[in-house]
């Protein structure tokens, strides 16, 4: 996989839409997804009960569309450097959080939020970011990102 | 480009000093008159010097590299007007934090708590003494009269160093050795200005959504209940942020995306300001829709964040590779 042409554009091209862009978006779509939850997960946990909580779901489909970019440019990053992904314990981390993370935000949808659905949802994402950061620094990919 | 750095640097470094004086006297006028509004006025006065010390200490730290090599510079001088100027700029940001939060709450229970102008005054009284240190030591660098040696257009100016204080907990250097020379410190930071970069993204993504005309049920000022958090955010990221400016400030002083992000941030910094004290946005109840000028503002906070997000991500890429 990471022999394709696609897989080598990624990892190599010098191009301001390989590499640089594909993080811009990752970026990006991390603050959309960790920031509305962490709004909506404060707010179940009581930080400013004045917020009406029907209202805040208008800012799911911002943290959906954060979640789209952030498959899509993890995908193509996971093609240019899969061997040393799959080698990663934190990129186990990553994944677990995000799944754990994800369910806990449709449990939380279906059934009444509960508090300490919304304390273990802000701790998946928060340890989500730190698995990210860590596969920079941990396993093979050591030398990979310089962000 | 340099040279213009310098310049800035040369210029602008009157404002701590010459501000804190202005902000301290005025603030001692309201004390003094038992003037609120002054107080609250004067508050505004130290959360803007704060923000405009971030760029002075960028610009020195720049102006350091354009005269490093030069002979008729004591390079012990710029070593010590750099650790003064380390200690009073952070001090500055806790100035300009408290400041902030006492405009944040006088605008919540519209009275300004008393502990707050005056730790701020105690505060930035020791403040003006650094800064008032660091501006001294600053100007030996290039009026070696004034500690009464002359100008030296040869070598001879490292002959004479002045006694300065050698190695402490929050020299440059210490700070600078501690980043580098232990392994976790700098990937842990990077950890904490990603979570920090969340709060405040998330929480001034929900504020200015809500003046735009998003979520709109939404009262303002419960929104504004959450600016603290974006605060603390800010927070997070100036401090780990300087911790890799103070490692590697080569890095960043020659990076075009570092001073645009700079940029960004403190436009965005104001407008931070604006959502906190202005009537025009704290008046939104459920379902109001917010005037043209607050939308704007909103608007351009939007720009002005997911900005300083971009020329942050960008930064080892556009300009300088590193």
């Amino acid at each position: 996989m990471e022999n394709t042409s696609l897989a080598m554009w990624i990892g190599l091209s010098d191009s301001f839409f390989a590499y640089p862009l594909i993080l811009l978006v990752h970026t990006v779509g991390l603050t959309l997804i960790v920031g509305v939850n962490l709004v909506v997960s404060l707010r179940v946990l009581g930080v400013s009960p004045e917020m009406p909580l029907d209202e805040l779901e208008q800012l799911f489909p911002l943290m959906w569309a954060g979640l789209f970019m952030n498959v899509l440019t993890g995908v193509l990053l996971f093609i240019a450097k899969a061997t040393q992904f799959v080698s990663n314990p934190a990129f186990y981390l990553k994944m677990i959080s995000i799944a754990a993370a994800l369910a806990i935000f449709l449990v939380m949808r279906r059934r009444t939020p509960s508090r300490i659905l919304a304390a273990a949802s802000i701790g998946f994402w928060l340890l989500a970011i730190i698995g990210g950061r860590a596969m920079a620094y941990v396993g093979e990919a050591a030398q990979f990102s310089s962000l | 480009m340099n040279l213009n750095v310098v310049h800035v640097h040369l210029i602008a470094n009157h404002v701590p000093t010459v501000g804190l004086v202005v902000a301290l006297s005025l603030l001692l006028v309201a004390f003094a008159k038992k003037d609120e509004e002054l107080k609250r006025i004067t508050l505004g006065v130290f959360f803007v010097i704060a923000l405009m010390t971030l760029p002075i200490y960028i610009t020195g730290s720049a102006a350091d590299i354009a005269i490093k090599d030069r002979p008729d510079i004591s390079a012990a001088t710029v070593r010590a007007h750099k650790d003064v100027a380390l200690v009073a700029f952070a001090l500055m940001g806790v100035v300009g934090a408290a400041s902030w939060f006492g405009l944040w709450q006088a605008r919540r229970a519209s009275r300004l708590p008393q502990w707050i102008p005056a730790a701020v005054l105690l505060l930035s009284t020791l403040t003006l003494v650094l800064m008032a240190r660091t501006a001294t030591l600053g100007g030996e660098i290039r009026h070696p009269e004034m500690t009464g040696g002359a100008f030296t257009t040869s070598g001879a100016a490292a002959a004479d160093e002045p006694a300065v204080p050698e190695a402490g907990w929050l020299t440059t250097t210490a700070v600078a050795a501690f980043v580098i020379n232990t392994s976790w410190v700098w990937q842990a930071s990077e950890t904490v200005h990603f979570i920090g970069m969340c709060l405040l993204i998330g929480v001034l993504l929900a504020v200015n959504l809500r003046v735009l005309g998003m979520i709109k049920r939404v009262p303002f000022p419960a929104l504004h209940r959450l600016l603290p958090l974006a605060i603390l955010g800010f927070g997070l990221n100036a401090a780990s942020g300087m911790l890799f400016f103070v490692a590697a400030p080569d890095q960043y002083t020659q990076n075009p995306s570092f001073f645009w992000k700079l940029a960004f941030m403190l436009v965005g910094g104001v407008q931070v300001f604006y959502l906190t004290v202005f009537d025009k946005t704290w008046v939104l109840g459920p379902g109001d829709d917010a005037a043209v000028t607050p939308k704007i503002v909103a608007a351009s906070g939007l720009v002005l964040w997911f900005g300083v997000v971009f020329w942050g991500t960008m930064l080892p890429f556009l300009g300088l590779r590193f």
